[in-house]
């Protein structure tokens, strides 16, 4: 089966930053499944988002690689062409989606307006569709005439989900859609994603640093230090029997409740010293070799499958 | 909506309330004793017999408040005295010179937005290209040149050297030329660079990501949504600076010899003509007020935030 998004060899450095924030990243993701991308803050995954959209703010200095959708290379691409596949080939929930909605505008219009321009349908036509996406993400139909200041932060979401709906984009990227919400409406939120991973057939890039939430909807899992992937995966294999340390620790780090109290929480170590070539991880790893600080090492196949970036544990 | 208005009206009839309360300690405490003045300009000797006499007819004798309130009551007919220097009741002369201030401002704000809201605009939208920089010089050069310089400049090159514009006689609407573009320039500049950058702020809100993301035109975004958000912040600048185009406007009158309330306050100030100065001050704190009052009535219109009470935190 021909992958739906392939990204190979991406790059994307900002100005004045040592090292890429997205360095030399391959991912492949095929029709209709759910690939996770978890890392600590600041790995540069939202960086990966933007970049597979084709947004590059002005501080981005370059960018390397290819990213093709269905086949179609989309780095490059002229505005107009994105445009045609911006909301239906893709779509994303950004990061802030507490901002995503324009303040001063019901929530009905900005449906209209969507609806409108994207579909070409007419107002009256696209509030009866939108009245049924609200239910599809059990929103009430009265949320049409709020402002979104009058929402709740999970209803905010579950709108901007809705609207994601309404386009059936082939590819969702879906950024951290469940971090600035509570832990039961996070659980309805990605009830609502897996909806429309059926109902659309969309393919999900989920992005989190919530590992509970990967490991359930997420058929493969990328785990992204510092720009690189350094483990790459099946989910229950990354989850179950991962390999790089730095996944042992993400996993190893996540608060358990069946845990006792006096058993302190686990914690990565914090790197010392700058990156000076190597591995990335290295100043922090518990299992480091000296051969991690001379040279970088590369992903390859591991020994319990899937995909890994170590030197002592490939 | 009402309460937040009513609120901001509460505030704004305080205003003109202390005003009128300055402006009736002025006509008391600074202006000297009027019995006096008004026996000087009879021409009566000023004898203790006399001036007592005349403080009773003019009702000096009696209580501070009860003198307060029998002269704001003659103010809200519109009889601000008489003047010293002329002997013209102030109304008469009011009666002429308002229409001429007001012709000069409204002419000046209506040139201030009628460049000010395309030229930011293009600039915005165009930024950092040659539109931009070539409307952003012009803009530092409007700002950095006071505005008589420019009036002097006008005049010399439009009336003295081309014979193009009049710069006395009748007020025609050629008259009327110099001195608005005079009054309205400094203001237009200033605007460019507010609106532009209200728009730029804008442009890197969340909202306009999720537009763009939904492969929406960048004319919808902008006329559909971040115009009209930007114009809030605007519009709360506006109900300000008509304030400084009504104090800009006494210099251009005195400059370009225009009949307005300006020229009339500079002669009466030469001519310590206290009824004049108090009228013009009372004037001015019920134009600042209407204008406030209004900007508030659009903001709360333009705003839903402010109109139902919502936070800002969206
Ligand atoms: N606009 C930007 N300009 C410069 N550096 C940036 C910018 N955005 C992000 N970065 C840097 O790139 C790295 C990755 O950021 P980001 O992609 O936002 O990470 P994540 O989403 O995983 O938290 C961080 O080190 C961050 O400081
Ligand atoms: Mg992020």
């Amino acid at each position: 089966m021909e992958p739906l998004l392939v990204v190979e060899h991406f790059s994307v450095q900002y100005q004045r930053m040592d090292r890429p924030a997205v360095d030399d990243v391959s991912l492949s993701l095929n029709p209709g499944q759910v690939l996770g991308v978890v890392g600590e803050s600041g790995c540069g995954k939202t960086t990966l988002i933007k970049g597979i959209l084709g947004f590059f703010p002005h501080c981005v200095a370059g960018v390397a690689g290819s990213v093709r959708l269905e086949g179609k290379e989309l780095l490059g691409l002229p505005d107009k062409e994105r445009r045609n596949l911006l909301g239906t080939s893709m779509d994303v929930i950004a990061q802030d989606s507490g901002t995503s909605l324009n303040p001063m505008k019901r929530i009905g219009k900005q449906f209209s307006q969507i609806l409108g321009e994207k579909l070409g349908l007419s107002y009256q036509s696209s509030m009866i569709y939108a009245r049924e996406l609200l239910a599809r993400v059990n929103c009430p139909k009265e949320l049409l005439n709020r402002f979104p200041f009058q929402l709740s932060g999970g209803q905010r979401q579950r709108v901007l989900i809705a609207l994601a709906f309404a386009l059936r984009p082939k590819l969702l990227l879906a950024d951290e859609p469940t971090s600035a919400l509570d832990v039961t409406v996070q659980g309805q939120v990605l009830r609502e994603l897996e909806l429309l991973r059926r109902d659309c057939k969309s393919a999900i890039l989920l992005i989190s640093h919530n590992l509970g939430a990967v490991s359930r909807i997420a058929d493969q899992v990328a785990v992204m230090y510092q720009g690189q992937v350094v483990e790459y995966g099946e989910t229950h294999q990354v989850m179950d029997t991962p390999s790089h340390p730095y996944t042992k620790g993400l996993i190893a780090c996540v608060p358990s409740l069946s845990l006792p109290k006096s058993q302190r929480l686990y914690n990565i170590p914090q790197g010392g010293k700058e990156w000076e070539g190597g591995c990335r991880f290295a100043s922090r790893c518990p299992e480091r070799i000296p051969d991690c600080q001379r040279q970088a090492p590369q992903l390859r196949p591991g020994k319990k499958g899937g995909l890994v970036a170590c030197h002592c544990c490939g | 909506m009402p309460g937040y208005l009513i609120k901001k009206l509460g505030r704004l009839l305080l205003v003109l309330i202390g005003v009128s309360l300055i402006a009736f300690g002025m006509t008391h405490w600074i202006q000297g004793n009027p019995a006096e003045l008004v026996l000087a300009q009879t021409g009566v000797d000023p004898t203790q017999e006399e001036i007592e006499r005349m403080e009773h007819q003019l009702g000096l004798d009696r209580s501070l408040p009860e003198q307060y309130l029998t002269w704001i009551e003659k103010v809200l007919q519109g009889d601000f005295g008489t003047s010293y220097i002329t002997g013209v009741p102030v109304k008469e002369e009011l009666a002429y010179r308002v229409p001429a201030t007001l012709k000069l401002t409204i002419g000046a704000f209506l040139v201030t937005l009628g460049l000010a809201v395309p030229l930011g605009i293009w600039s915005a939208v165009q930024k950092d290209k040659l539109p931009d920089v070539l409307t952003r010089g012009a803009a530092s050069m409007g700002l950095a040149v006071p505005g008589f310089i420019w009036g002097l400049l006008l005049c010399y090159w439009f009336s003295v050297r081309l014979g193009l514009l009049p710069m006395t006689g009748e007020q025609t609407f050629a008259r009327l030329v110099l001195p608005v573009l005079t009054l309205s320039l400094p203001l237009t500049s200033r605007y460019i660079c507010v609106i532009r950058g209200c728009i730029l702020e804008q442009l890197e809100e969340g909202y306009v990501f999720l537009l763009r993301s939904k492969g929406l035109r960048e004319r919808t975004i902008l006329w559909g949504n971040v115009l009209k958000n930007a114009a809030v912040p605007v519009v709360s600048l506006l109900g300000l600076s008509l304030g400084s185009l009504l104090g800009g406007s006494v210099v251009v009158e005195s400059l370009f010899s225009w009949p307005g309330l300006g020229s009339y306050l500079i002669t009466s100030i030469n001519n310590r003509d206290y009824p004049v100065i108090t009228a013009y001050v009372l004037l001015m704190a019920v134009a600042f007020v209407l204008i406030n009052g209004l900007a508030d009535l659009l903001l709360c219109l333009l705003d839903p935030r402010i109109r139902l009470g919502g936070g800002r935190q969206t």
